[in-house]
């Protein structure tokens, strides 16, 4: 634990030479992005709602396919392993860290969409169940980002693939459009992730228990390659 | 110590990177593998280090056999230094000790300092990783090892972007500290200054090994003889010798054999010497002789 908490440490003190970057790519462009999405939604409370839902999902997606991504990806390179092996730390935890180190940066992303939501919405909102549903997007995305990174051992390809893949789950994900369902729909992970923060802020009506089941059975598969992954010693030879 | 036995690697395309290796390092010994580029030295550590699974035998250490990668045994030094490029070298030293569990031991503030002193590192000790040199990133990544005081320290050509000062210092601290080192190198000096033991890898295998005192003997006592003479020689005085060298009247022999050479030095002598030099055994040459030997 103590190896864990001075990794934590260790990445946050790496991200000290990237601090612009970071303050604009994860807080002034999301954000600036939040509000011309409220805007352009002309008081409409209903479309508001949707959209900040919406926007929850993709700083989720962005951060964990694309940045939590590509750093698994860079850590799989074998450079790069040699270069921890030099140091006395697991390669897990290196990794737990990093999912840490990201989780706390999308944090303030979420809360200021969660404040909007609040003061945008009228009716009840379960916020225990609203939590519940973004820690079982963020397992989803983060599970699903680290496989990507594990694939991808080639950092250079990861970083064409990735963000188009995040681009890709942006395009059939109903966050920013409404639509009706349609087979894509009913087996994008996040079409789910979605759907349930909606159920919980009240936008969505409908059945939502196969969500649920969808998401958890996703969420056990992808840690147990995940663990796989992480607990395998050579981490040179094949993908998983 | 550390044994390989029979270790093979076979890449999933076919290639045989190392085929049925075995080689031991004893406690306190320092132990050198040699080979061109591609022989599989590379291949060899990334098994050790539990990078990479061998397809068949077995690695030991200390008599146990090595099935999950021993965090806390090895110290390493990649050929190639990467290091944490947004840290500064005294953060990722801190970093290293911590992870380690050492902050409070003493013996370890000892070689750190001893380190910081030899390679000058308080000087640049607040530079940011991206701010080094390529030197001073293997400096780094010579400290974060030894600094953890590893059962076995792996370098992997630990001198190559040295200058020839950090290069004395650092083989005069690896001499005198005593610890188990297994060290692959191109720097037939570094070799042969510091291994007390030797093997030579070429295309996957150890073709030959040996201590100082037997790899010379393999080429029947290699011998360099360097000299430059006042007068003329006549040319048949050399005529069964491999001249390497004869710039400005300085000529460079190679023989095999060292009374061909104190003959050649007799007839010599008539025809004044300038300046003389006779190396015997020669190791470095003892080396590149077996190299080439065993170069396909």
């Amino acid at each position: 634990m103590n190896k864990l908490f001075q990794a934590i440490l260790f990445e946050f003190r790496a991200f000290r030479v990237f601090k612009i970057q970071i303050l604009i790519s994860l807080f002034v462009m999301p954000l600036s992005y939040m509000i011309i999405i409220l805007l352009n939604t002309g008081g409409n409370q209903q479309m508001s709602l949707y959209l900040l839902s919406g926007f929850v999902v993709a700083s989720l997606i962005g951060t964990y396919v694309s940045l939590l991504g590509l750093r698994v990806s860079n850590l799989m390179m074998p450079e790069v392993l040699e270069m921890y092996a030099a140091l006395p730390i697991k390669i897990r935890t290196v990794v737990l860290s990093y999912l840490a180190t990201y989780s706390f940066y999308v944090l303030p992303q979420i809360i200021v969409a969660s404040i909007m939501i609040a003061v945008v919405s009228s009716s009840s909102i379960n916020w225990g169940l609203f939590v519940v549903n973004v820690i079982l997007t963020m397992l989803t995305l983060s599970g699903l980002g680290m496989i990507f990174g594990f694939f991808f051992k080639n950092y250079f390809v990861a970083q064409g693939v990735l963000p188009l893949l995040s681009w890709i789950f942006l395009f059939i994900t109903p966050l920013y459009y409404q639509a009706e369902s349609s087979i894509i729909f009913s087996i994008n992970p996040l079409n789910s992730c979605v759907k349930l923060l909606r159920h919980s802020i009240d936008l969505y009506k409908g059945v939502i228990i196969w969500d649920y089941v969808y998401l958890i059975g996703l969420i056990l598969i992808l840690s147990f390659f995940v663990k796989r992954r992480l607990l395998s010693v050579y981490l040179l030879e094949k993908r998983f | 110590m550390l044994e390989i036995k029979e270790i093979t690697k076979v890449y999933p395309n076919g290639k045989k990177a190392n085929d049925s290796i075995s080689l031991k390092v004893r406690s306190g010994q320092i132990v050198g593998l040699v080979g061109p580029n591609g022989a599989g030295k590379t291949t060899l550590i990334r098994q050790i280090l539990g990078l990479l699974k061998p397809t068949s035998g077995s690695i030991f250490i200390e008599g146990k056999e090595l099935v999950r990668m021993k965090e806390n045994y090895f110290g390493y030094v990649p050929q190639n230094p990467l290091v944490f490029q947004s840290h500064t070298i005294r953060e990722l030293i801190q970093y290293t000790v911590k992870l380690k569990g050492m902050t409070d031991d003493r013996k370890t503030k000892e070689i750190i300092d001893q380190l910081y002193s030899i390679f000058n590192i308080k000087n640049w000790e607040n530079l940011y990783g991206y701010q080094l040199s390529g030197g001073q990133l293997k400096i780094v990544m010579l400290v974060i090892a030894i600094c953890q005081r590893p059962g076995i320290l792996i370098l992997d050509e630990p001198s190559n972007m040295l200058d020839i000062l950090s290069k004395k210092k650092l083989w005069k601290f690896l001499q005198e500290s005593k610890m188990t080192v297994f060290l692959s190198s191109h720097d037939i000096k570094e070799i042969s200054v510091l291994c007390d033991y030797i093997y030579f890898i070429q295309g996957g295998r150890i073709v030959f090994s040996g201590n100082k005192r037997e790899i010379p003997q393999v080429n029947q006592l290699p011998v360099t003889l360097k000299f430059k003479v006042k007068e003329k020689i006549p040319k048949y005085l050399l005529s069964h010798f491999m001249i390497a060298d004869s710039k400005d009247g300085l000529f460079k022999i190679f023989s095999k054999n060292i009374s061909e050479i104190m003959t050649l030095i007799d007839s010599l002598q008539k025809y004044s010497f300038e300046y003389l030099s006779l190396i015997a055994p020669d190791f470095d040459n003892a080396i590149e002789l077996i190299m080439e030997e065993f170069y396909e």
